[in-house]
């Protein structure tokens, strides 16, 4: 432990030597402290705390992340290129020892500058509410939508599957399908079609939704219900209708009348009392009949939800930090094990590069599109190859090892009020910081011993 | 040895070559944009140092990144999260700031598009303000001979605020006029004894020119300067000061039509 203690100390000390440390605080310092200052909100507090959020955590982490990758392709390389790894691998240290304490050297340099952005971020934060002019209905908002932790609880998803597949049957009856048109695209047509004829309510009909029984943990903490509606097409008619939130008995526990909402999300308080323990919780939206009445669509893909304050912001922050020193860990276990087989200006490249793909390739993976084997869809007459179900277990399988790579983005919850969980930052630890970099710890050591160190010069 | 001196010699003339005719292409190129009113080459009055480096240093990479942050806009928009989009569109527009298209359809997109998703009117007008403040505090500024930006920031008073209608519009209306009494104290002018400190914000917050105001009451007036219409008329009168004969026909037509909005019958004046 001593000889990874040494290391990783003699590491720090030589990015801090190399005044690498001293350049990037100033950029970061720079970064976030000018960049809230230039960027403009939308003229509300929560606009300007949003900004301030995204923008100068995204982006310290983003030039933190690069310059770490940077750093941590140069370390061995470095070492190897100037001869100084013979003065290291010539004591008795093992090669998982040297990659270890480089880690926690990039690790170390990586802690302290995150906590200088941490802190320089809150400490803008609490700066600009404390100096806006809003007033107390707008503050109210932004620590009940933005600066909290709140959970999101969607609700029981139905199965539509028997009217899709019967909808299908009659469009292949009626000759209503053109013969080239592959199944998957019938399949998914069809189901945007059931889906959202299941989110309209016409005037003067209803519409239900049930969630899984959950607890306020709080009788005085308060519930957004969060709803999208959509518009249809040109048509930007208001919406009014009456919300009920209750259980299947007393569906009516809380009732809030909507007047002329317009397209986009809305939230409604709802009160905990309204929230039953134990059972399921039933929302009921009720549209206004009559000749100015308008149709509601509510979006298919961002379905109604009820938001529960889980934790407060200073803890969602903290938690958020660490998530992204996590992402600090993995892309210094990278850049090592790149360092470890290549010279410096090709770990660089090809860590970059790889870096790079990844994010493409997140792109890519979008238009994979699902595939049908049921035997109803061989009864219609379709057929889907053995090399077309391969190709898509291993697109799946690129796909999960993406989203576990970049899923664990822990701004965007945060900008929107929604939870950090200890889950979700567990889950993070796991994968981020002890899974892949140990398996890439592995591969750079094995890597390492491989590698001659000391090649004669002639 | 000799060999590799004649091979670096010949690349080092090569490069020379390759220098001079790229050179020489560039000449062209730069030329062909000025005309068709594309890219970097166009001359920008007022440009801060940062807008001259994103012109000049970002070069063709401008198009990419403007293209990137519009896609934004656009996902942003549609989700309905509207927190980035003055900061989007002023990137946006600052990496193309010669194009008045660009500035138009933010400004556009901010007052029209965005506002009417407000449930609350307060909302929209704040929305639509941003909008007329993306074109007459920026746009202007780096394009201040272009009438085409001027009869957009017309239109946004005297079509968006001044023909708004049901109760967002009488708020927009009554907001407009709350705001321009705070400032101008009623709706004629007193040229004459118009303070100092009123003149500056005039001038430097609103960008109203007491001098212009007071040849447009001269010409047509007295302008009821509490109406978006007067403003739309002195924006396209501006407008129209700086177009050529071609850009001046629609600031004249904005000028009659506004007029017309506020009862005054052009054909005395």
């Amino acid at each position: 432990m001593t000889k990874i203690a040494a290391i990783a100390l003699l590491a720090f000390k030589t990015a801090v030597r190399s005044k690498l440390f001293v350049s990037l605080m100033v950029v970061l310092a720079i970064t976030v402290i000018g960049l809230p200052l230039t960027a403009k909100g939308d003229g509300t507090l929560a606009g300007d705390i949003t900004i301030l959020l995204q923008y100068t955590l995204g982006l310290a982490a983003i030039i933190l992340g690069s310059v770490v990758l940077w750093s941590a392709c140069g370390t061995i390389a470095h070492d190897i290129q100037e001869k100084q790894i013979q003065l290291i691998v010539t004591k008795p240290v093992h090669r998982y020892q040297i990659w270890l304490g480089k880690w926690f050297g990039l690790l170390l340099m990586s802690a302290i500058l995150l906590s200088f952005v941490g802190v320089t971020v809150y400490a803008l934060l609490c700066w600009r509410i404390k100096n806006s002019h809003a007033d107390d209905i707008e503050r109210t908002g932004v620590y009940s939508e933005i600066l909290v932790g709140r959970k999101s609880i969607t609700s029981l998803s139905e199965s539509f599957d028997d009217e899709i597949h019967q909808r299908m049957d009659w469009l292949v009856e009626n000759d209503r399908i053109p013969e080239d048109m592959p199944y998957q695209e019938i399949y998914t047509k069809t189901k945007r079609r059931v889906l959202s004829e299941k989110s309209t309510v016409a005037p003067g009909q209803s519409k239900r939704w049930v969630f899984k029984p959950f607890s306020c943990g709080d009788s005085n903490v308060s519930v957004y219900l969060r709803f999208h509606l959509v518009s249809a097409g040109m048509d930007r008619k208001t919406v009014s209708g009456v919300w009920l939130v209750g259980t299947e008995q007393k569906p009516d526990i809380f009732r809030s009348t909507m007047d002329k909402c317009r397209a986009g999300s809305h939230s409604i308080l709802v009160p905990a009392s309204a929230i039953p323990a134990g059972i399921p919780t039933v929302v009921t939206f009720i549209n206004d009949a009559g000749e100015q009445a308008a149709t509601a669509m509510f979006d298919i893909d961002d379905g109604l939800k009820l938001l529960v304050r889980w934790s407060g912001f200073k803890m969602n922050f903290l938690r958020a930090i660490v998530v992204i020193f996590f992402y600090m860990g993995l892309l210094s276990a990278f850049g090592l094990t790149a360092s470890a087989v290549f010279s410096f200006p090709v770990a660089v490249f090809a860590s970059y590069a790889a870096v790079v793909m990844l994010f493409i390739a997140r792109f890519v993976v979008l238009t994979n599109q699902p595939i049908h084997t049921c035997s109803r869809c061989l009864e219609l007459g379709y057929k889907v190859s053995e090399v077309q179900i391969a190709m898509h277990k291993v697109i799946n399988g690129v796909e999960y090892f993406i989203s576990s790579l970049t899923g664990y983005d822990p701004v965007p919850l945060m900008v929107n009020g929604m939870v950090v969980s200890w889950e979700f930052t567990g889950k993070a630890l796991f994968l981020l910081f002890i899974l892949y970099p140990f398996s890439l710890g592995v591969i750079g050591v094995y890597l390492l011993k491989k590698r001659e160190l000391a090649l004669p010069i002639i | 040895m000799i060999i590799r001196r004649i091979i670096s010699v010949l690349l080092f003339c090569c490069s020379l070559l390759c220098f001079g005719l790229g050179g020489r292409q560039n000449v062209a190129l730069a030329g062909k944009r000025a005309d068709y009113g594309f890219g970097f080459s166009v001359n920008l009055i007022n440009a801060s140092p940062i807008m001259v480096f994103s012109t000049v240093v970002l070069g063709g990479f401008r198009g990419l990144i403007a293209d990137v942050l519009w896609l934004r806009v656009s996902y942003m928009q549609e989700k309905g999260e509207y927190f980035e989009m003055v900061q989007l569109s002023n990137w946006i527009t600052k990496l193309e700031p010669g194009s008045t298209e660009v500035w138009a359809y933010h400004a556009w997109n901010m007052a029209y598009n965005i506002s009417v998703m407000m449930s609350d009117p307060a909302d929209g007008w704040r929305w639509i303000k941003n909008g007329i403040s993306l074109l007459r505090d920026e746009g202007l500024v780096y394009n201040p001979d272009d009438p085409a930006l001027y009869r957009e920031l017309g239109w946004l008073y005297q079509n968006k605020i001044g023909r708004a209608t049901g109760a967002s519009g009488i708020y927009y209306k009554q907001m407009f006029a709350k705001e321009m009494k705070g400032l101008l104290g009623g709706a004629t002018l007193d040229y004459a004894g118009l303070g100092a400190e009123i003149e500056d914000k005039m001038r430097d917050e609103y960008k109203l020119l007491p001098e212009i105001m007071l040849e447009i009451d001269v010409r047509y007036g007295p302008l009821d300067w509490l109406r978006p219409e007067s403003h739309a008329v002195y924006w396209a009168y501006r407008g129209k000061l700086r177009a050529g004969e071609k850009g001046a026909r629609f600031c004249d037509i904005m000028i009659r039509q506004s007029l017309s909005m506020l009862g005054i019958d052009i054909q005395e004046k």
